[in-house]
């Protein structure tokens, strides 16, 4: 009797903060596979998110198993399908009524699992590419609104899968509030070979507003090496003569300028980091002039940022206002030689 | 000079400017090649990579002036190897340097490997250990100054863009000669570097991975320990209070379920070792002036129901408490470490208090039942 007790307490008490709110899902047109995830629990993202390109996604949670995750990808890579996944962990599993635990393959197949003794409310829900799932939360409303998010925002996986965990959270969320959070998407690639385990790969280990904190890392991470990724994917994709498919990730960098360019708030590394991105590679030059703007303003004298102010200019065929603006990060820094070639360059004409 | 040179003195503008160099290649050789004298490209870091014989532990710690350096510098998996790529970054050597270590090749093989097949080995920096405790590590001439590494026998540190080579031998000595766990001593490490000066250009980010083989838990051969600072003005500060509560939430009952795995493997030297860890655990939270109450509780839980050191738990468990009156799950922990001390009265006490605060618990009932029963015994 002691040690049934003792084992209930085990459960009840030693995991008591394990109220979470997940979504896994898939994006059949760039392959990405990606898991979100909010939680009471401290570093949410060691235990709960899985995920490895070409093969599926994992949310493994409530009282975690969190073998799950490995055990669940390697059933997956041997070519289970998500339902068949699902069954085949929660059957060999001895404290499955516990558990809670939403997978969707590199096909798009999806499926969850709420044990009957998660803590209310607890449940999911999951359509073609997604798996939602939650314990311990406001009520229903918390799964509905996070597939309605889901669902209905435009754009790339990850932003899709954050929208979500807002629309979580807005919907009363979890029902302990709230410490960490964690985003991971992973892509195929054969030439960066470590997109196939992170993509993006964002964590959030303690904090008292972790969603809006997960959001404002993903911001800096948009601003430099997505926009950068994009582009990579662009050129893979025209080499591989999909136009459309690099007109599409072409797309992504302007979304992310876009988004930049609308948020008040916007911190001059992702400006600079995107108006650089553009600005090299020809690409929106209109709004990367504005953001190359806004950066300046933020930094008026970071020569750094003048220099993509005029870096932008030149490429947008304005090399009188390029050498301009080089001239004045000059006298900022008299001796730097790379401005000075960039100012001879930019009087040259040469790219 | 290039962009990317420009960009490291300038501190908080780099990690784009260094990836412009890794995205825009042809851009990047036609700046390299008119200006040959000019600085890399370098991102700032300081890394160590180690292996611990007895533990089979594998781990990563590192720190950058660079958003969110875990995502690309940091890689290890159990029984395999551990590494750390950084300078003119190519993350794609982690997964790559693995998948050969999975292969068989000891670090050094898998060092010449890399560098055989990479265009720019003189603007990168690279270490790995490997799982059978070989280790190397690589310093281009091209990485920003100050640049270097320093190896031991089972741990290698490399960094560049330092202050200056006291970071590095800061870095190792303080690997050698930390007692405890490798969590610990990568830790260590870190806050010599960072007491040396570390990063020229300041901090960021930083990260923290270790992985371990486990019978019973295959999670650990990808994460035993592996916390994150994405953007943080003082980011070893912030690992370490991750690193603090971690040991808390999961590391006491880390250490327990391996005691119980070296127990069932014939090897109680290394059983109580483990639970040894734990002790140490408690006797770091209690002498901290500990203020994360669910830490506290996490550790006292694990070791009341591991029948441990219930003493330190007691403390814990009332210190929780202290923080956190009102905390039905801490007044349970207290009341859980009072009884397993053979105290059913303060047990009882303890659990009547937060079975007023939530009355509807059966649970709370069940509990205070059992502590009667016994107390009546």
């Amino acid at each position: 009797m002691m040690l049934l007790l003792a084992a209930g307490a085990l459960v009840w008490a030693a995991s008591p903060a394990r109220a979470t709110f997940s979504i896994a899902a898939y994006d059949s047109v760039t392959q990405e596979l990606g898991v979100a995830v909010q939680s009471r629990a401290f570093s949410v993202g060691t235990a709960v998110p899985w995920a490895e390109a070409g093969v599926g996604a994992i949310a493994t949670q409530a009282t975690t198993n969190v073998s799950f995750g490995p055990a669940g990808l390697e059933l997956l890579r041997s070519g289970k399908s998500a339902p068949e996944v699902v069954r085949a962990l929660i059957d060999a599993d001895s404290g499955g009524a516990h558990r809670q635990l939403g997978i969707v393959d590199a096909r798009g197949r999806s499926d969850n699992f709420t044990g009957k003794l998660c803590s209310d409310w607890a449940g999911g829900v999951r359509g073609p590419g997604y798996s939602i799932q939650g314990n311990i939360l406001a009520g229903e409303a918390v799964v509905k609104g996070m597939e309605h998010a889901f669902l209905y925002t435009k754009g790339e996986l990850a932003e899709r899968l954050l929208a979500a965990l807002v629309a979580g959270q807005a919907a009363g969320g979890d029902r302990r509030g709230m410490e960490s959070a964690a985003i991971v998407v992973v892509r195929p690639s054969e030439q960066y070979p470590e997109y196939r385990t992170r993509y993006v790969d964002l964590r959030v280990e303690d904090s008292k507003d972790p969603i809006n904190e997960l959001i404002r890392v993903y911001r800096l991470l948009e601003g430099q090496r997505l926009a950068e990724a994009h582009l990579r994917f662009a050129e893979l994709y025209e080499k591989a003569g999909k136009k459309d498919l690099a007109q599409m990730e072409r797309g992504r960098v302007a979304e992310s300028l876009g988004h930049a360019l609308a948020r008040k708030d916007a911190d001059a590394s992702t400006l600079n980091g995107l108006a650089w991105t553009c600005a090299t590679n020809g690409v929106n030059l209109e709004q990367a002039l504005q953001a190359a703007q806004r950066a300046v303003a933020l930094e008026p004298k970071n020569t750094q940022i003048l220099d993509t102010l005029a870096e932008v200019h030149y490429r947008s065929g304005n090399a009188a206002k390029a050498v301009e603006v080089e001239t004045q990060a000059l006298s900022y820094s008299p001796n730097d030689a790379y401005l000075k070639e960039q100012i001879t360059r930019f009087k040259s004409g040469t790219k | 000079m290039t962009p990317e040179a420009n960009s490291e003195r300038l501190g908080f503008m780099a990690p784009h400017t260094l990836r412009r160099l890794a995205a825009f290649a042809p851009i990047a050789l036609i700046f390299l090649a008119a200006s040959p004298a000019s600085g890399s490209n370098d991102r700032g870091t300081f890394s160590i990579v180690a292996f611990d014989s007895v533990t089979q532990e594998l781990g990563v710690a590192v720190q950058s002036k660079y958003f969110s350096v875990g995502t690309d510098v940091p890689w290890a998996e159990a029984g395999v190897g551990a590494v750390a790529t950084q300078a003119r970054v190519d993350p794609s050597f982690g997964p790559k340097a693995l998948a050969l270590l999975r292969t068989g090749l000891s670090a050094s093989e898998v060092m010449r490997a890399l560098a055989a097949t990479d265009s720019v080995w003189d603007s990168r920096q690279v270490g790995i250990a490997d799982a059978r405790g070989g280790i190397a590590t690589w310093t281009g001439s091209k990485c920003l100054d100050w640049h270097g590494g320093e190896s031991g026998a089972d741990f290698a540190c490399q960094g560049n863009i330092l202050a200056g080579p006291a970071v590095v031998a800061g870095m190792a000595k303080a690997y050698r000669e930390t007692r405890g766990e490798m969590a610990e001593r990568l830790l260590a490490a870190l806050d010599a570097a960072q007491a040396a000066g570390g990063d020229k250009r300041g901090m960021q980010s930083a990260a923290l991975l270790v992985v371990r083989p486990s019978a019973t838990r295959p999670q650990f051969a990808q994460r035993y320990i592996d916390l994150r600072v994405e953007d943080h003005k003082t980011p070893i500060q912030e690992l370490r209070r991750l690193l603090e509560i971690q040991e808390g939430f999961h590391g006491a009952d880390n250490h327990f379920t391996y005691a119980e795995e070296y127990e069932a493997a014939g090897r109680p030297d290394m059983a109580s070792r483990e639970r040894e860890r734990v002790a140490e655990i408690l006797r770091r939270a209690l002498s901290r002036s500990e203020r994360d109450a669910s830490m506290l509780n996490g550790l006292a839980w694990a070791c009341a129901t591991h029948d441990l050191y219930l003493d330190d738990a007691v403390k814990a468990a009332e210190r929780a408490a202290s923080i956190e009156p009102r905390n039905v799950d801490i007044l349970d922990t207290l009341a859980e470490a009072y009884f397993r001390q053979g105290n059913a009265t303060k047990a009882i006490e303890a659990e009547s208090r937060a079975a007023t605060i939530d009355p509807k618990s059966q649970y709370l009932k069940d509990q205070i039942e059992r502590f009667r029963r016994a107390n009546g015994r």
